[in-house]
């Protein structure tokens, strides 16, 4: 049990807790069934219509997403094992963050967020 | 906390970060980022030289000894003189520093890598912004240039990968500095050795795996092309022959003879393809291949004097094929790429500007006087103290051959009549004088670069 009951707690907390908030927005929210909602949804991408052009700054996006994404991923190795590389090890990963916040920066600077 | 011998790195990415914060505060057209670039690259290859080689692994990745060491500063050159071609145009955008410095790190990486996966992420560090930039000019031939550079790249890491998977499979280790002392599974070890010599022969521009070499040095902005030509080759031949000279010293009759023919192939291919070329970018790439064979003689032969002419090697053909592509530069003005034609009448006209490139043709065919002479000469001597007869003569056979390719741009140049007007920058002028006279002074007086290089590539366990 030890290790493991806090995920099992973890688990159950968050089962009841969606549970909870489905079963809430059921109860309290309006019903209006039919219209837009029958339709497919898919990032904001209309797939009813496949052969139609949509803007290419979806892929901007995407692709500046999941560059952040995965970097950021790439310290979570670090941070479980934080301890065992003491200072020297905080200083290279700050300097990993730094890296990654020039990149940031850089696409913030040149307007690689603006949709227009 | 960083270890000194990664400082020559160190110097280059933060150029990168320095050249990326330049390029976002300041307006467009600044040169400050090209600046940047330029004062990093040159530290970095100071430092390089500067620094005292070890024979220590660091981390059990990478090894600064006088060969990566060598390799750094000719990656270094090839990204200063990129740079210099580059600068005062209109052309390029701001990130353009950036990209080249970012190539260059990758192409210093490959060439201390002594580990698999560190060689592979050099190898792409080196590879994506190149691909960018191949793409930099954004019309249709260079974004056809970018496209199949990619493609094909991407394919060939592919290639390399699994290689390095396989051997990997064979030896379990991926540092392949000690594979000397390991049992080796043969048959994997074949399959990873051809699949990872597919795999950095691409890159080499190593005939079959050639094709992108034409399309993409036409397309590509010259600049690039220039870093291209110098400094991919420099970066794709150190791990070529690291990897093969460092860890399978042993088992060189795997791969020996295969290289060999590759070798030869390469040669004869390069510059007979080079002969009916008319346009310089595509005439300089095909040497380029037919260059990436003379190389290889050098690895093939795998004799010490072998390794220390195929590093040696390097050094004269780059700087005649960066001049070659600063005088480019220097002709083609706002419109890219420079036709044969256009040379006509340059010796009257641009006295200095012909006496450039033909230094850097008559180094590129090898004539004495020049570096490319002796880089030949010591190929000669490496393949025939392995009693490799084969490729020595095909060394000959092709050199007589592009005689041909080499002596019509400069038959072209004396030619009476109007061609296209040069248009010099300072960065261009620099690096012609910079490249030519280096190239005579290496052609008149070799022994204490021979010797620099030469101890760089001393791998006592070669016989």
């Amino acid at each position: 049990m030890s290790g493991y009951g806090a995920i099992l707690i973890y688990v159950a907390v968050s089962a009841v807790l969606a549970a909870a908030i489905s079963m809430a927005s059921e109860i309290m929210g309006p019903h209006a069934p039919g219209g837009v909602k029958r339709e497919s949804y898919e990032s904001g991408i209309l797939v009813d219509r496949p052969l139609s052009h949509f803007s290419v700054r979806f892929y901007r996006v995407a692709m500046l997403f999941l560059i952040f994404d995965v970097s950021v991923m790439a310290i979570y190795p670090w941070a479980t094992s934080m301890r065992a590389f003491h200072a020297a090890g905080f200083v290279k990963a700050l300097f990993f963050m730094v890296v990654l916040a020039v990149g940031f920066a850089y696409v913030w600077r040149r307007g690689g967020f603006k949709w227009d | 906390m960083i270890n000194p011998v990664l400082e020559p790195e160190l110097l280059m990415g933060l150029g990168v970060l320095a050249t990326l914060i330049l390029a976002m505060v300041v307006r467009e057209r600044s040169n400050a980022a090209y600046w940047s670039g330029l004062v990093f690259a040159v530290a970095a290859g100071v430092r390089s030289y500067t620094l005292h080689p070890t024979s220590h692994l660091v981390g059990g990745m990478m090894v600064a000894d006088g060969y990566g060491l060598v390799v750094n500063i000719m990656v270094t050159a090839a990204v200063v003189a990129g740079l210099l071609l580059a600068f005062d145009s209109e052309r390029y955008t701001v990130e353009f520093p950036a990209l080249l410095l970012l190539a260059g790190l990758g192409g210093m990486i490959m060439g201390l890598a002594a580990n698999f996966i560190l060689l592979f992420l050099g190898l792409e560090l080196l590879s994506l912004p190149l691909y960018i930039l191949a793409a930099s000019r954004r019309d249709a031939r260079s974004a056809e240039a970018g496209i199949k550079y990619l493609l094909t790249g991407a394919f060939s890491s592919g290639v390399l990968l699994f290689g390095m998977a396989l051997l990997y499979g064979s030896t379990g280790t991926v540092t392949f500095i000690n594979y000397t002392t390991l049992h080796l599974v043969p048959v994997l070890l074949g399959a990873g050795l051809a699949l990872v010599i597919v795999g950095l022969g691409y890159k080499l521009a190593m005939v079959p795996f050639h094709m992108w070499v034409p399309d993409v040095y036409e397309g590509s902005p010259t600049p690039v092309a220039t870093f291209m030509a110098f400094g991919t080759k420099v970066a794709a031949a150190a791990a070529l022959l690291r990897v093969l000279a460092f860890g399978f010293s042993l088992t060189s009759g795997v791969w020996g003879l295969a290289l060999g023919y590759f070798a030869v192939l390469t040669m004869l291919a390069g510059n007979l393809m080079a002969l009916p070329q008319r346009d310089l970018k595509r005439l300089l790439a095909w040497s380029g291949v037919g260059n990436a064979g003379y190389v290889l003689v050098g690895i093939a032969s795998h004799t010490v004097s072998g390794a220390q002419a195929a590093l040696f090697y390097l050094l004269p053909y780059g700087m005649a094929v960066v001049l070659a592509f600063a005088v480019i530069r220097v002709l083609e003005g706002q419109q890219e790429g420079a036709q044969m034609e256009d040379l006509t009448g340059l010796a009257h006209r641009e006295p200095w500007l012909a006496a450039g490139l033909t230094v850097a043709l008559l180094s590129l065919a090898g004539i004495p006087l020049t570096a490319g002479f002796f880089g030949k000469f010591y190929l000669i001597k490496g393949a025939l103290q392995g009693d490799q007869w084969g490729m020595a003569i095909g060394l000959v056979v092709a050199t007589l051959v592009s005689l041909g390719v080499y002596f019509r741009p400069i038959q072209y140049m004396f030619r009476p009549g109007e061609g296209r007007p040069a248009r010099w920058s300072v960065g261009a002028a620099v690096v012609v004088a910079g490249a030519g006279l280096a190239t005579l002074f290496i052609g008149v007086y070799p022994e204490p670069l021979l010797h620099f290089v030469a101890q760089a590539a001393t791998f006592t366990w070669l016989r």
